[in-house]
């Protein structure tokens, strides 16, 4: 048990250290000022800008700006669809994968175009290495910086005095791209290879076993494509194990730096908030309430997953955790891995939104695998996606600010801007829309008698399992509760919906909230203004994203967890 | 608009070749070029040919799927090989709820139920060896029964208990100590009887190997403390010293035992 608090230990403090770091970096990436690397990266993302067409110079309004996100996402969306369908005719499939099925190309790429990585599919037997690589590994790189891009749209909003702009999207993703994640990405790709995660080019590899029996060695490019789906809170795994696959994270070394990975850039996007917003004190309440909430769910999920299921104790299995066995609950988890470390890789990965796992939910015990899906129901902000955590956290702090000046009869302020009717209407939207869709879509599928059909495990369990589905979709995580058959099209489109309603139907009004922000003058702070900077309203802004999830989500969890928590004596 | 959605063509394409290709073979390159042996799978040879890699795990069973007694046993495997995938080995967890039946077996007051499908608070399939047991139907491929009702026919054994679903936690452990000689009541590592997320675990605990030392020195003649040296040349620490768990790699050892007892 030492050893796991040394890792956390281990964990929390890497990212002590890259979070301002990274975030001072990537504030000085966003600002265009002079940024380290000019010399190398001014030169390509010119040739970048003279290819495409685009004018760095030019700022673009908040319209002009979603529109570039939607006719960026609308064109990746119809190439990936589109490389799925033609793959055996493609590069690179030594295996001779099969052109992807209709329904299932249409529920893949936009699963990768909004960042959701929900995955119907079992990579080894689908996707050929040229669609894992040229489609569905762009699509890593490219999501993650198109919410980063938005984010920092947001920020310069909030931040900017009356002003019509908010950058351009061109050049944020072209630079979030070759500056921030390829240089990550790289150097964590090699560190995994060393480690024994595989990348080439090769075929299958059949051999015969120790004992004569036939088996097949993968081959492809998984360790580039690994590191990318956690740096950009991705997580559609090279294969179907996801990060339980020993050739995607052979060891507990590349465990740890993977879990890193993912965390890494949406806790520095709130140091990057501070920085751009001038006042450090604003980025510390956020990452405050990011840290507060994610350590609480981490810290709950792993003794549960160390201590084990305790329905096998009576069948004399031990699952003590000593010097020479892992211990607690170790169905659906990996040895190098071990339960409690396993249990903090899945709750880092459903606490942004990247939904890639070490070892299977499905298996976890209930209250373990009630924690996973409350993380993502708090929306994804504890620390959330790669930009859609930070936006996702600062339409919080509107709330927050608004809530908090009902409550003291103080004017709605944020860094100095009045916050009125219009941007609270779209902050009503934005946090109505994502519960809507999962609570209507759940409620319909366990009605219907095509879509119960999909159900494996029986009980509240399989409502679990039903309503982790549409959670993970809706806020864009990607991971499963696997035990749904997922690949039915009626789950195929209804999640597809949601997918998409969880990406654009909330990047729009963030960008509109960004835009009506901008052109408002700042007000310097007066005696009645909610100090934002504090460690109080990093209290405040955690205990709203807490309530305004437990008022929405509270009946369903009940009838499905934590039911099965208390019926089945854990 | 129009302007907008041709620089996203421009940029599509543009960011497929440097995201996708340029990215993910310079890597290959590198990969290659720096570390060939993992970058190409870990393969481990024996008599100077490929019999499998370090990384994947690999059952040691006969062509029954019974245990071979002189190889250590790897964990349980839900990773599906068929046919239809080409041989395709599809990697992957039993996915079952921590109080499915399938996993626990019927745990009196948790999930038992009645011949005729009403709640039960015992199991009624339950014999002396395996008060957990879930029945299998007659068929040939024996599927296990997880809601019982009042016309279901069941396997039987010849005194008359009934067949269980041999692949239940509790049904394991039986197995387990059966096959090496424990007490009926012994303790089981519980990654000796549950099946990996992955399916291809590579390893298996410490614990484990040493239950399973005596029956493997037994079938090949050799003294425990050979096997027992082996088992510590063949685990892999923490990362680190604080990283994850030891393990010890079943290929690498039985491969070390071929080669000891064939010189």
């Amino acid at each position: 048990m030492s050893q796991n608090v040394i890792a956390v230990i281990v964990l929390i403090a890497m990212l002590v250290i890259s979070t301002p770091l990274l975030g001072s970096y990537m504030a000085k990436v966003f600002t265009n000022k002079k940024a380290p690397g000019d010399r190398f990266f001014k030169p390509v993302e010119r040739l970048v800008y003279r290819i495409t067409g685009v004018n760095p110079e030019g700022e673009q309004r908040w319209t002009t700006y979603a529109i570039s996100v939607l006719a960026f996402s609308l064109v990746s969306v119809l190439v990936l669809y589109g490389m799925q369908r033609l793959q055996a005719h493609l590069l690179f499939n030594p295996d001779h994968m099969a052109n992807v099925p209709a329904p299932l190309s249409f529920n893949t790429a936009v699963s990768f175009l909004t960042n959701t990585n929900w995955q119907n599919y079992a990579g080894e037997d689908t996707m050929s290495q040229f669609t894992q690589m040229a489609g569905l590994a762009v699509q890593n790189f490219v999501s993650a910086a198109a919410g980063i891009a938005v984010a920092v749209a947001l920020i310069r909003g909030l931040t900017r005095n009356r002003s019509n702009t908010l950058g351009n999207f061109w050049v944020d993703l072209t630079r979030i791209v070759t500056r921030v994640l390829i240089p990550i990405a790289t150097i964590a790709a090699i560190i995994l290879i060393a480690q024994g995660a595989v990348q080439n080019l090769h075929a299958t590899h059949m051999i015969t076993t120790v004992s004569g029996q036939s088996q097949g060695i993968p081959g492809g490019p998984v360790a580039s494509q690994e590191v990318i789906k956690q740096l950009g809170t991705n997580g559609g795994g090279y294969f179907n194990a996801n990060a339980g696959h020993p050739f995607e994270s052979p060891t507990g070394l590349t465990n740890m730096l993977l879990n890193w990975l993912l965390l890494c850039i949406p806790f520095a996007m709130a140091w990057t908030f501070g920085k751009m917003a001038k006042n450090r004190k604003q980025g510390y309440a956020v990452l405050g309430a990011m840290g507060g909430l994610f350590l609480i769910g981490a810290l709950v999920v792993m003794p549960l997953e160390g201590a084990g299921n305790i329905h096998i104790t009576q069948a004399n299995v031990s699952q003590a955790i000593t010097a020479t066995s892992p211990g607690g609950n170790m169905e659906g988890k990996e040895i190098r891995n071990g339960p409690v470390l396993s249990a903090l890789f899945n709750s880092s990965s459903t606490s942004t939104s990247t939904g890639s796992i070490d070892s299977a939910n499905d298996s976890y015990t209930p209250l373990g695998g009630g924690v996973l899906i409350f993380n993502m129901m708090l929306g994804e902000v504890s620390p959330g996606g790669t930009g859609s955590g930070l936006y996702g956290m600062l339409i919080m702090a509107l709330l927050a600010v608004f809530i908090a000046g009902l409550m003291v009869g103080r004017t709605p302020e944020y860094l100095g801007k009045k916050i009125q009717a219009a941007e609270m209407k779209l902050v009503v939207l934005y946090l109505l829309m994502v519960p809507f869709v999962v609570l209507m879509f759940t409620a319909i599928s366990v009605v219907m008698h095509s879509s119960l059909a999909s159900i494996y495990n029986p009980g509240p369990h399989g409502l679990t399992e039903v309503t982790y589905a549409f959670v993970s979709s809706s806020n864009n995580n990607g991971s499963a509760f696997a035990g749904l058959s997922g690949n039915t099209d009626w789950y195929n489109t209804a999640l597809g919906i949601c997918m998409l309603v969880g990406r654009f139907a909330l990047m729009v009004p963030v960008l509109a909230i960004a835009g009506s922000l901008g052109r408002k003058q700042k007000v310097p702070p007066t005696s009645g203004t909610f100090p934002t900077g504090t460690p109080l309203f990093a209290l405040l802004l955690a205990g709203i994203a807490v309530i305004v999830v437990g008022l929405t989500y509270f009946p369903v969890l009940a009838l499905g967890p934590i039911i099965e928590h208390l019926v089945g004596k854990f | 608009m129009r302007r907008q959605l041709l620089t996203a063509v421009g940029m599509v394409v543009v960011l497929t070749l440097v995201c996708g290709l340029a990215y993910g073979l310079a890597l290959t390159g590198i990969g290659e070029l720096a570390f060939g042996h993992q970058a190409n799978g870990s393969f481990v040879t024996k008599g100077g040919k490929d019999v499998g890699s370090s990384l994947i795990g690999q059952s040691f069973t006969d062509s029954n799927g019974n245990p071979i007694p002189k190889y250590f046993q790897a964990r349980s495997s839900d990773a599906v090989t068929t046919s239809a995938t080409g041989n395709i080995t599809v990697s992957g967890a039993s996915n079952y709820g921590p109080s499915n039946p399938l996993l626990i077996g019927f745990v009196p007051g948790v999930n038992t139920v009645g011949l005729n499908g009403d709640p039960s608070a015992t199991n009624p399939f339950a014999s002396p060896a395996d008060p957990f047991c879930v029945p299998v139907d007659t068929s040939k491929a024996a599927v296990p029964v997880t809601s019982p009702t009042a016309g279901q026919k069941y396997a039987k054994n010849s005194d008359g208990t009934y067949v269980c679903d041999p692949n239940t936690v509790p049904e394991r452990a039986i197995a387990y100590r059966t096959e090496f000689g424990l007490a009926a009541n012994a303790q089981v590592p519980v990654d000796a009887v549950t099946a990996s997320g992955s399916g291809l675990d590579p390893d298996i605990s410490i614990a484990n190997a040493d239950i399973q030392a005596p029956t493997v020195a037994k079938a090949r003649g050799l003294s425990l403390a050979t096997v027992t040296g082996l088992i510590k040349s063949n685990t892999t620490g923490r990362s680190l010293g604080v990283l994850g768990d030891p393990g010890v790699n079943v290929l690498t050892l039985n491969i070390a035992l071929d080669n000891l007892t064939q010189k």
